[in-house]
């Protein structure tokens, strides 16, 4: 399966929300998924591991929207996130909220964020994180949209799990009383 | 060139065009979709003909349809079965259908073609690609389609009023864009000028699914009747349209996407604005204007329902025709906006809605140029400006959505319903709260208005001076209806004034309103969530669209 981003944004976002996250936190979930497969970041699998733990205060969704509903000014240091990857989006989010320069540290890896785009200076996507607001110049590879590419086969599988809870199950009543029910289109 | 009055007449306001009613009572426009892209087709000359059209007697095969445009060049891929009368259904659960199609970026190899026909046929459990922009399928209406194979192959036309009654001879029932199933994403082409507007590949691939439905049924009949076949009168072809029906997955789509909706409607109210400002009307704009009335009364003619909602519909639009046509008549009408005023004061929501139609279609040298300001970047006002304080959200739900302040919402007709997704093929369908078990919690958020109330009541519990981001952090819930005011606040056109679950609501307000902006006349509903429409009839074919202005819309005048 080679999804479209769209595809990718959609799946996500119901995922979440078959696994309780609520609406508005789903939206951002199916956004910062796109984005980061987009630019070349595996993030269906982190997702997929995010969703089957659970909704914990350590949610990278959770703690990044935090930071962009209110920008901080200082450095935020927080040791135990899950899937800390996500929260590279909600950085460079941040970074044109600010119109500056976010560094983004999990474990030894180093983000920069900029309002003019996402600098890769060390990969990585597991460890402790800090986040560091006005953090000077950037430095490292700018990272740039990617070409459609298979997504991981479990992890998707997973989504679609997560997915479906938000399907209503299939039964007579329902199919009844669905759009264009009881017509003949034979005319 | 017109003069403006110096004061410009306001744009009407959100809480009379937003109303379901009135969303439902919306006419086609220059700005609808359709028209834009005709346009475009006409300006730059666009050169499109059959570049392969590999179908049999029965109608089973494929075509290609290739449009070049200056820069690019975009090929409709149509596939034609043979489908038994009991599968034909125009539901999404619909599994096979007379005719599937994709529209191609750019032209197609013969490996494409065989890629796309193992999967084109299957839509929704087949796959396409980001060389693929939309997915779409038709039935016939099969009682015209057998009636006009039938006289062709004998030799003669069919009969007139027949055409008038159907209008077209297949209706699509599902058109996808925009990244489903694999194909391309909107932000692929959405820096391409065509494809600027909204809604442009889809409409391309109506069209052109317009023009191949046409060669077919002459293909079809001539392989029945051999020589003594004829083809359709051009002026009879000329009114066939392409037909489509529509279920509720067009209402989430207008509340999914508020900042484009409002950029619609904003478009619309600017354009109607205009005209209502200017100040010169005199006798040739009195008798423009009245010709114009007359062709909108002769497509009145051809606008067919069996549905009660509608037929009432049509019967005050008849009295409003005949009211319009006589005010007209009874001397000069001082102003473009003496004729919107006295509409709005004496015609139903239907008729008032003709006239803003009509008055917008009278002067394209001041509106044809705002079909660039409809499209929406929806990313750039996601995020949620937490520094606002709870005091302030509390005083934009009054001013949006004061209007429903007095709703008890524990009264089940104002929460009666529940949008939802079937897991049958993923069908939007509309329950009944109290009386389904258990449909609640599927709910879709498509009920804003209940759901800033709720925050609403969260909110009088909080300190008026916090912040909006500090409730969010342990109310996640409400972050979505948070947004929406933040939207709305900004968006004046962004938000339904109604409530979209209450037991009275019908979806095919928001059904038609979606249609209007694509173009779409003769809105037929068959249920109270279902519609049938016709699109682009009269349209000129490809190789007359370099000499035919954008006038087609209403039925021309007898000479």
């Amino acid at each position: 399966m080679i999804p479209s981003l769209s595809e990718i944004f959609t799946t996500a976002r119901k995922a979440a929300k078959g696994a309780n996250y609520s609406w508005g936190l789903a939206d951002e979930v199916g956004r910062a998924t796109a984005w980061l497969w987009e630019h070349g970041i595996d993030s269906i699998t982190p997702l997929a591991v995010l969703l089957d733990y659970g909704t914990p205060n350590s949610c990278p969704v959770r703690i990044g929207t935090r930071l962009c509903d209110t920008p901080p000014n200082s450095v935020q240091s927080t040791e135990n996130v899950h899937s800390p990857i996500f929260l590279l989006f909600f950085a460079a989010e941040l970074g044109k909220i600010t119109e500056n320069t976010v560094k983004l540290t999990i474990g030894k890896a180093v983000y920069f964020a900029t309002p003019k785009g996402t600098f890769v200076s060390r990969s990585g996507v597991d460890g402790a994180v800090t986040i560091t607001c006005r953090a000077g110049a950037p430095s490292g590879i700018r990272l740039s949209p990617q070409p459609r590419r298979t997504a991981p086969k479990a992890a998707w599988k997973r989504l679609e799990y997560w997915e479906h809870k938000t399907y209503a199950p299939a039964s007579e009543a329902s199919r009844l009383a669905g759009a264009g029910a009881g017509l003949s289109d034979n005319d | 060139m017109q003069e403006l009055h110096p004061k410009k007449v306001p744009l009407r306001s959100p809480s009379q065009v937003m109303k379901l009613s009135r969303m439902g009572s919306a006419h086609a426009h220059r700005l609808s979709f359709m028209r834009i892209l005709m346009r475009r087709m006409q300006r730059e000359n666009w050169r499109i003909e059959a570049t392969e059209f590999v179908i049999d007697g029965n109608g089973v095969g494929h075509a290609v349809y290739t449009a070049r445009t200056p820069y690019r060049t975009y090929s409709l891929v149509a596939f034609s079965h043979d489908l038994p009368a009991e599968l034909r259904s125009d539901r999404v659960i619909a599994e096979a259908w007379d005719c599937t199609f994709t529209l191609f970026d750019g032209i197609p190899t013969p490996e494409d073609v065989k890629r796309l026909s193992q999967n084109v046929p299957h839509q929704e459990a087949g796959r396409i690609s980001k060389s693929e922009l939309t997915l779409s399928r038709a039935n016939r209406s099969v009682r015209l389609w057998a009636h006009v194979v039938e006289r062709l192959a004998n030799g003669l036309q069919p009969d007139p009023q027949m055409i008038n009654d159907v209008g077209y001879l297949m209706r699509t029932t599902a058109v996808y864009g925009s990244g489903k199933f694999g194909a391309a994403d909107r932000q692929d082409i959405a820096d391409r000028a065509e494809f600027a507007a909204p809604f442009q590949s889809e409409m391309l691939s109506v069209y052109l699914t317009r023009t191949f439905v046409m060669d077919l049924v002459e293909h079809i009949a001539r392989a029945k009747g051999g020589k003594k076949a004829v083809v359709l009168d051009p002026v009879m072809r000329r009114q066939f349209g392409i037909g489509n029906s529509t279920g509720l997955g067009m209402a989430p789509f207008i509340l999914n996407h508020p900042i484009l909706l409002n950029n619609w409607v904003a478009s619309k109210e600017e354009a109607l604005s205009r005209v209502r400002t200017l100040s010169k009307f005199n006798t040739t704009d009195q008798q423009r204007f009245t010709n114009l009335v007359i062709r909108a009364d002769l497509n009145w003619q051809l606008w067919h329902s069996e549905h009660p909602l509608q037929l009432e519909k049509l019967a005050a639009l008849r009295m409003d025709l005949d009211a319009l046509q006589d005010f007209l008549a009874s001397g000069p009408a001082v102003s473009w906006d003496a004729i919107y005023c006295w509409a709005e004061d004496n015609l139903s929501e239907e008729g008032c809605e003709l006239v803003v139609s009509l008055l917008i279609e009278s002067h394209p040298e001041f509106v044809d140029e705002l079909s660039d300001c409809m499209s929406a970047d929806e990313t750039l006002d996601f995020r949620i400006r937490g520094e606002v304080k709870v005091g302030d959200v509390l005083a934009q739900i009054e001013q949006i959505y004061g209007w429903a302040k007095n709703l008890n919402w524990e009264e089940e007709n104002h929460n009666a319903r529940v949008w939802y997704v079937s897991e049958e093929k993923l069908e939007p369908r509309l329950g009944e709260r109290f009386q389904e078990d258990e449909i609640a919690q599927y709910e879709q958020p498509l009920s804003p208005l209940r759901d800033v109330y709720r925050l609403a009541a969260c909110l009088e519990n909080e300190d008026e001076n916090g912040t909006i981001a500090e409730v969010l952090v342990t109310h996640p819930e409400h972050r979505y209806a948070a947004r929406r005011v933040q939207i709305a606040a900004k968006y004046p056109y962004a938000e339904i004034r109604d409530n979209t679950i209450c037991a009275d609501m019908l979806p095919i307000d928001m059904l038609r309103f979606k249609l209007s902006f694509f173009g779409a006349k003769h809105f037929d509903p068959r249920s109270d969530r279902w519609v049938r429409i016709n699109m682009f009839a009269g349209a000129p074919y490809p190789q007359d669209l370099v000499d035919t202005a954008d006038d087609w819309f209403f039925p021309t005048l007898p000479s």
